[in-house]
């Protein structure tokens, strides 16, 4: 039998096994759909900062500086009744930080006194962030009411008339303006918000699914299938690639699935056609390799199951399925070169979110047949030496 | 009794010998808890970089990004400031995600300042980093408030009747921004490892608990169970028996990880008797519910399978994968019915709330109640597959 034939035979029974088994459709495909309408719906592709307020209410200063942080971009604020919830929300990361108004804010600013305290994580980098928006927000605010007391004390008028001046001439003196520009294509302002999470999780699952099909593997070692193939005149180099192609083509029919359901449930813009299909399919042969890896390694299919997902969510941790490649510490991001999800989140982003093309991704993509050759070929040598055993 | 003790030792035994079982119940949940710790454990991570164009280079803006760099060169700084040469170096680096967002500060700007007439700051910012955008538009908001407020002071006199004062004199003006106090929030914070050291041990749970289900199935068809039942070992011994043994192992397991976090990363966990009865709590309810699921298993890969469905499911809607207060309003109401959710809220308010057993009584009612309601049909579901 030609090895054409042989895979054909191995792709054909390991998609039927698949859909004979219905818990097993669900990891292939409910499971991560399921993942990527939680996490997207949830989280989207931008960021927040959280700021609290306490006290937003407590005079016409405390409400204007609270509106203007509620008009700051990337800010979300959030009302707390009490000093000791926002505490508590700052030290469940509910909030980098936030503001503690006093009893009366326009009188503690006319006297000159403290009017608001900002309240962070000293050790949460974070709550210098926020520190900075809770600032700008402020001044924004103060600045006319500072302006009118510094005239009034160098006048010597009264505070009253010095504000009704200053308020008559606030937008007649020239200011100085703070305008914000958009950079890049456009791109990112048309990006679906399931952009992030769709391919974090495509490359999540179909390697967590490829290590638990090793178990299928060790399956047909155990009872004896592999020795029976042998029997025949098929050879183990064509055994080899039947299973290769076998593992592959069930990688590849989970990706083509989330890649449809992407593109058309979520409107995810997967970039350049040609280089999404190169890297889905070297992305498969990785899996694949792996999954093969694990089956030929352990001893039974119990510590396959039991070993492979946990092995595959600590995986995917590492090469950013779960949390965005930029927001790694450097330590971090330097043991996550090491994992082929790395190199994989890598190229999908650069493809989504740049609009780069395979040639853009060639780097990452080689690194990836790099690490299918070696799982493939380790896999290998090892199957070939224990069919030859018998 | 004595034939749950027996049957609990024999299947311990089988489980640690099965170095599978080690794996769900200790290795795994604390790998994980220390990978997802680093990762997620709160905003600590969280720096960007601003860039800075000075096309005027006057004696104004010279200050300005002196000061901007030298406070983005002190330890822990969260932001870092790059002068770059100009627009186009700036939108190079914004492109290539050197910087975050750039502050542009024309040419002209000094002079404008110090003579009144206002002027234009530019932030270049990328769409998909609003929090950096944020804070280079603060960074600037802030330079460009203090210079209009000056402004106003100066035209406000000038309106009083008052002679137009000097910048020395400006220079003197007592801004409330100044006066903001900075206190330290309170209490504990809550430590990323220990977070995801109860989420995942939450999560290798049900896989530690369905081995009870497997082991039925399993002992079924190799006719170990058959043997068993003709001993006087009782149908509810045996699965009791079974299920002391895997929620023997789950719980060990739980302090494993609690008892590494704590010394090999200094993790706060809180109140030790709160933190002990919460993992107990949580055992009984996770180890109920996986009953429940596994009790309509008929095949080992059945009980597998139906139980990593429930776990993923309860784990998504739990918060389980989801760094620490990072769910929307609704995720975080959802999570309350699962046991995942309320065990990690009683966790949390153990460690950041210096709660007690009597501050988290309500959520252990809740987790018992789970456990006893789901592993009382467990148990009876799994009673009658032993004698079936």
């Amino acid at each position: 039998m030609s090895r054409f034939h042989a895979a054909r035979r191995f792709v054909r029974t390991a998609l039927l096994q698949l859909f004979a088994d219905r818990s097993a459709l669900f990891f292939f495909f409910v499971l991560p759909v399921v993942v990527i309408v939680v996490v997207g719906s949830t989280f989207g592709v931008g960021g927040s900062l959280t700021v609290g307020v306490v006290g937003g209410e407590r005079g016409d200063l405390a409400r204007a500086i609270t509106d203007a942080l509620d008009r700051a971009d990337g800010v979300r604020v959030e009302r707390f009744d009490s000093t000791a919830d926002l505490d508590g929300a700052i030290h469940r990361f509910a909030a980098e930080g936030g503001v503690v108004f006093a009893d009366d804010v326009d009188a503690a600013v006319a006297a000159g006194e403290p009017a608001f305290a900002f309240v962070a994580d000293p050790l949460a980098q974070g709550g210098l962030l926020a520190r900075d928006v809770v600032v700008a927000a402020a001044s924004e605010v103060l600045g006319p009411v500072d302006a009118a007391r510094f005239a009034a004390t160098t006048t010597g008028a009264d505070v009253a008339t010095a504000q009704a001046t200053a308020n008559g001439l606030t937008g007649l003196v020239p200011e100085v303006a703070v305008s914000t520009i958009d950079v890049g294509d456009g791109r990112l302002d048309t990006l679906s918000a399931f952009s992030l999470t769709a391919p974090q999780n495509l490359v999540l699952f179909v390697f967590i699914n490829s290590l638990a099909a090793g178990a299928a593997l060790m399956r047909m070692r155990r009872v004896g299938v592999l020795r029976r193939v042998m029997a025949g005149p098929t050879g183990a180099g064509t055994v080899m690639a039947g299973l290769t192609a076998a593992w592959a083509a069930l990688a590849l029919m989970q990706s083509v699935i989330i890649l449809t359901i992407g593109g058309l449930v979520f409107g995810v813009d997967w970039g350049d056609p040609l280089a999404a299909a190169v890297l889905t399919v070297v992305f498969a042969l990785v899996g694949a390799g792996a999954g093969l890896l694990v089956g030929v390694l352990f001893g039974n299919e119990d510590r396959v199951s039991s070993i492979g997902p946990p092995i595959g969510i600590t995986l995917g941790a590492l090469g950013g399925c779960m949390v965005p490649l930029e927001v790694f510490p450097a330590g971090m991001l330097t043991v996550a070169k090491a994992v082929p999800q790395y190199w994989a989140m890598t190229a999908w982003q650069r493809l989504v979110f740049d609009g780069d093309g395979l040639g853009d991704i060639a780097g990452p993509v080689l690194v990836l047949v790099g690490f299918a050759v070696l799982f493939v070929g380790l896999a290998a040598v090892r199957l070939r030496r224990m069919l030859l055993a018998g | 009794m004595r034939a749950v003790v027996l049957v609990a030792g024999a299947e311990m035994r089988r489980r640690i010998r099965n170095r599978s079982a080690l794996f769900t119940a200790f290795v795994g949940p604390l790998v994980l808890a220390v990978v997802f710790g680093l990762l997620l454990g709160g905003t600590d991570s969280a720096a960007f970089t601003v860039g800075v164009v000075d096309l005027d280079r006057s004696e104004v803006t010279a200050g300005f990004t002196t000061g901007l760099v030298a406070a983005g060169e002190e330890p822990d700084q969260p932001l870092a400031v790059e002068l770059l040469a100009d627009e186009q170096a700036a939108r190079d680096a914004l492109d290539v995600g050197d910087v975050d967002a750039v502050l542009v500060l024309p040419a002209g700007l000094g002079d404008a300042v110090m003579n009144g007439q206002g002027g234009d700051l530019t932030v270049l910012r990328d769409p998909a980093q609003p929090i950096a955008g944020e804070i280079a538009r603060s960074i600037a908001s802030r330079f460009a408030g203090g210079v209009s407020t000056r402004t106003l002071a100066a035209a406000t006199i000038v309106g009083l009747g008052a002679p137009l004062p000097d910048s020395t004199a400006l220079a003197g003006l007592d801004e409330s921004i100044d006066r903001i106090t900075d206190r330290a929030a309170g209490g504990t914070p809550l430590d990323g490892t220990a977070y995801f050291g109860v989420s995942m041990s939450i999560l290798f749970l049900f896989f530690t608990v369905s081995f009870v289900a497997s082991s039925i199935a399993a002992e079924r068809a190799n006719g170990v169970l058959d043997r068993m039942l003709a001993t006087d070992a009782a149908p509810w011994a045996i699965v009791a028996g079974k299920v002391l043994a895997v929620c023997g192992l789950g719980l060990a397991g739980f302090a494993t990880v609690w008892g590494v976090t704590s010394l090999a990363f200094g993790a706060t966990w809180g109140n030790p008797l709160a933190v002990v009865l919460t993992m107990v709590a949580t055992v009984l309810a996770v180890g109920g519910v996986a009953m429940f699921v596994s009790g309509f298993a008929r095949t080992p890969a059945q009980a597998e399978a139906y139980t990593s469905m429930v776990a993923f499911a309860l784990a998504l809607l739990g918060g389980n994968f989801i760094g620490p207060g990072t769910a929307p309003d609704l995720l975080e109401r959802l999570s309350l019915f699962t046991p995942n959710g309320q065990s990690l809220q009683a966790f949390t308010a153990i460690a950041v709330d210096d709660a007690t057993v009597g501050g988290v009584l309500g959520r252990l009612a809740v987790l018992v109640a789970f456990g006893l309601v789901f592993g009382g049909i467990g148990m009876l579901r799994a009673r009658r597959a032993v004698t079936r």
